[in-house]
């Protein structure tokens, strides 16, 4: 199976690819000294539940920063001006992923969010509307992320390079893509809003 | 500007016929539209609510959420079958599609579902 990256950096003159491993490398050592010497858990917390929360966290965001790569070059598709047909293939599997991935973590964090004293009760309480609407529909449209990209996975994978050709089926696939990226924001900023209000 | 045609001089055809792709996204909207009716009519129903709550700790969220994949795949596995085999107008069955998308969207919207709900109940 050829990864798109490491082919790229296969293909590059030597001095470009030295350049670019070593400044990789520099900056993974560096975030590794400082991930090893800093206090790292204060910043995570003290409870089971911080350590839950802080994965949905992250995979929420790395699901942002692919998605956001994946629907930029779905637009080059849309537009039929793609050149990186299997960079958009492999994001957009991994968006899938990562949607996967911060659905369960949202799930298992959920239960946190209705646990008694918990995120829910204290809403419920003081601000009604904040769980009523803007929780309720989080909950639900975090959903309609998988559903997009995994379509939009097997529309690209499925069909192949072949699909950019086909004018009405590219849209399509581009569109899914924006689709679930548009899904992915709202329940973004909205678990974004909600945690800084009441935290788990 | 790179164009497609420079970064593939001659893409192949489509390998499948176009029902396979429009089987695929109409199976998602399915799947979407399952879960805001499974949410809607565990707002009218109690019992309903109470049997879909296989988790303690989410609650009938979990339920809901076995509506969305067992919509999602099963409608999947059978549109796939009805459709592998053929050309589709994908300009029609994508609008179709979207069109899906927007009510399923709308029924997850809680100042909608919830208008929905009470007129059930009578409210």
């Amino acid at each position: 199976m050829e990864i798109p990256i490491i082919n790229r950096i296969r293909r590059m003159e030597p001095s470009l690819a030295t350049l670019l491993i070593l400044t990789v490398g520099a900056i993974a050592v560096i975030g590794l000294v400082a991930a090893i010497t800093a206090p790292v858990t204060d910043l995570v917390g003290d409870t089971q539940w911080h350590y839950v929360s802080a994965f949905h966290g992250l995979g929420a965001t790395v699901f942002l920063l692919g998605s956001t790569i994946a629907v930029y070059l779905a637009w080059r598709l849309y537009t039929g001006q793609l050149t990186a047909f299997r960079d958009l293939k492999w994001l957009t599997a991994f968006s899938a992923f990562m949607s996967a991935v911060t659905i369960a973590f949202g799930n298992w964090i959920y239960i946190a969010y209705r646990a008694a004293g918990g995120p829910r009760s204290y809403f419920l309480g003081t601000l009604p509307e904040i769980h009523e609407i803007f929780f309720e529909f989080k909950e639900f449209i975090a959903l309609f992320t998988l559903p997009m990209m995994l379509a939009a996975t097997f529309l690209l994978w499925r069909y192949g390079p072949g699909i950019v050709k086909h004018k009405e089926l590219r849209a399509a696939a581009s569109l899914s893509v924006l689709l679930g990226w548009v899904y992915m924001i709202l329940a973004y900023v909205l678990g974004a809003a909600i945690t800084k209000l009441r935290g788990v | 500007m790179n164009t497609v045609s420079e970064a593939y001089p001659e893409p192949p055809a489509l390998k499948f016929p176009t029902g396979e792709a429009m089987a695929a996204l109409l199976a998602a909207a399915i799947g979407l539209l399952s879960l805001g009716l499974a949410n809607i009519y565990s707002a009218i129903d109690t019992g309903f609510r109470a049997a879909i709550t296989l988790n303690s700790g989410i609650g009938p969220y979990s339920g809901k959420e076995v509506f969305l994949f067992a919509g999602w795949f099963g409608s999947w596995v059978v549109l796939h079958f009805a459709l592998r085999r053929r050309e589709v107008n994908v300009k029609k069955w994508f609008g179709v599609f979207m069109g899906l998308m927007f009510v399923a969207t709308l029924l997850v919207w809680p100042p909608v579902f919830a208008v929905i709900a009470d007129a059930f109940m009578g409210g």
